[in-house]
């Protein structure tokens, strides 16, 4: 998520969580990946087809996994920093929710301020749906979020270095020469025919960030 | 540099003139390739103190190359580099230069000093207020902080008023409407840059996909339509115009439960095949792709609407 707000770095970001539901007591819910979908206001085909074609990926994928992943809502980085969540991300993600509600009842989904920007303290900023069941500003206490990552600080270094992979990055040099992320609306554009642009712009795997985290987490 | 060499050839002669001038020319935004280059062809190092320049310029030349690398260098947030650059330009131009005072006013705004940045620029339109940087200027003060988009776009539109056919600004324009979720602004800004650029499929596609998150289907269809027209491998208009049928026929068929509308027969048979049309063409692109099954199973869905 860091890394899909670097790569564009003077716009505001947007994307899918994916995970799974514990049926634990309390219930809760484990994000275990963020799909890039924009670096730009989601419009509504952008939104719909980025969420079909994730459910369709996740249905076929979770063939071969223990726990079944579905999409548990919404990440975001605004343009200009802030607390809250920008407007659009709100909502997408109340249309998701009523979505939600109307074809599998009422399934908790959760919206991620991502705040790269920060220097110190969490790096994101979960908020749920209001007691109102309004609209998603209310913050989760940080009591009822557990990370992966506990050294927030081995985070932060991660993505710098990430960050520098990426600076050599762009496919206007024609050729590829550092870490490349994509999102729905990078596989789309600038699509000159050739479907092998399609599998290079793989945005619901981009299997160069996962190995480039998985390679310094080994070190 | 010759007429026809792109970027990559002269990224791998490491021409760093002809770098800068490209970008210049064909209006990239490509910060870190114009302080790589800039520094080495005028010599400075990261901290903005001087170094051994690769060649010697002319005056002309040399400005042009430094105004360059001190807003490539604000961008990047390198302050240093860019006061480098102001004080080697500041031996050469007057500081009572446009030109020159416009690029302190950017020094400003990159550390946070809007209001020392907003009374420069407020100077330079009180001697010209013709000056159209400036008042550029000012309206990014405002987009630069939260919480300040209506002041914002009341600055463009006080922009607007006076230079109409500065396409650019409406398509600023559209995008503060977007963030604001005002997408029926967005889309009578996009209608203008329509008016100014009928051939850009872009810009159809972007129309289009406005009309279609405000519900406007019918619209939506014909703008994102004009947009694969122009541009029949524009995938995402492709894909908007699946969804934009897809979402018609979907209402039409709920109003028609509930027995509430009449229905145009020739547009609900158009909207059908749209559907089959679209799902040939994007299919066509994603056969033999990791993305093809995916895809195939999207547009099966779409179908079930038909």
């Amino acid at each position: 998520m860091a890394l899909h707000s670097a790569r564009h770095g003077f716009s505001p970001i947007h994307g899918i969580l994916i995970g799974n539901r514990q049926s634990s007591s309390p219930p809760s819910l484990r994000v275990t990946d963020a799909i890039p979908v924009c670096h730009e206001v989601p419009t509504r085909p952008v939104v719909n087809m980025a969420l079909r074609l994730v459910d369709i990926y996740l249905s076929s994928d979770n063939d071969d996994r223990k726990e079944d992943n579905v999409i548990l809502g919404w990440y975001t980085a605004n343009k200009n920093g802030g607390d809250m969540p920008n407007v659009s991300a709100l909502r997408i993600v109340n249309s998701m929710s009523e979505q939600c509600s109307e074809e599998e009842g009422e399934e908790a989904l959760i919206l991620v301020l991502v705040s790269p920007e920060r220097e110190e303290g969490p790096l994101c900023t979960v908020f749920e749906k209001g007691n109102n069941g309004k609209t998603f500003t209310q913050k989760v206490d940080a009591s009822r979020i557990e990370e992966s990552k506990d050294d927030s600080q081995q985070v932060r270094d991660l993505i710098v270095r990430g960050i520098k992979e990426m600076s050599n990055f762009s496919t206007d040099y024609g050729e590829k020469n550092g870490l490349a992320i994509y999102d729905y609306v990078d596989h789309m554009s600038d699509y000159d025919g050739q479907s092998k642009q399609l599998d290079m712009r793989n945005w619901i795997e981009n299997k160069d960030v996962a190995d480039f985290v998985a390679g310094a987490e080994a070190r | 540099m010759g007429p026809e060499e792109d970027l990559p050839t002269l990224l791998s002669r490491n021409d760093c003139l002809g770098i800068l001038r490209y970008i210049r020319v064909h209006l990239l935004h490509e910060p870190n390739l114009v302080v790589t280059h800039g520094q080495a062809l005028l010599g400075f190092a990261n901290d903005g103190s001087k170094t051994k320049p690769s060649q010697s310029l002319d005056d002309a030349t040399r400005l042009a190359a430094l105004e360059q690398l001190c807003i490539a260098s604000l961008d990047i947030g390198n302050i240093s580099l860019a006061d480098g650059c102001l004080g080697t330009i500041n031996t050469s131009v007057s500081e009572q230069s446009s030109r020159y005072r416009k690029l302190l006013g950017m020094r400003l705004e990159a550390t946070g000093q809007f209001e020392d940045a907003a009374k420069i620029y407020d100077d330079l339109l009180a001697d010209n207020p013709s000056n159209g940087h400036a008042a550029k200027r000012k309206y990014c003060i405002l987009a630069a902080q939260n919480g300040k988009e209506e002041e914002a776009m009341k600055a463009l539109n006080d922009y607007l008023t006076n230079y109409p056919g500065d396409i650019a600004t409406w398509d600023q324009m559209a995008e503060t409407c977007l963030s604001m979720s005002d997408f029926t602004g967005a889309a009578y800004c996009y209608e203008e840059i329509v008016l100014g650029c009928p051939l850009n499929s872009t810009v159809h596609m972007k129309l289009g996909e406005v009309y279609s998150t405000v519900g406007d289907y019918k619209l939506a269809r014909k703008h994102l339509s004009q947009a694969v027209l122009l541009d029949e491998n524009n995938l995402r208009a492709w894909f908007g115009l699946l969804d934009a049928s897809q979402s018609y026929l979907e209402e039409v068929q709920l109003s028609n439960a509930k027995n509430k509308r009449d229905v145009d027969e020739h547009d609900l048979a158009v909207a059908k095949e749209v559907i089959l049309l679209g799902g040939d063409k994007v299919m066509g692109h994603y056969q033999g792709t990791k993305f093809g099954k995916l895809v195939e199973q999207l547009l099966l869905e779409s179908s079930q609407v038909i």
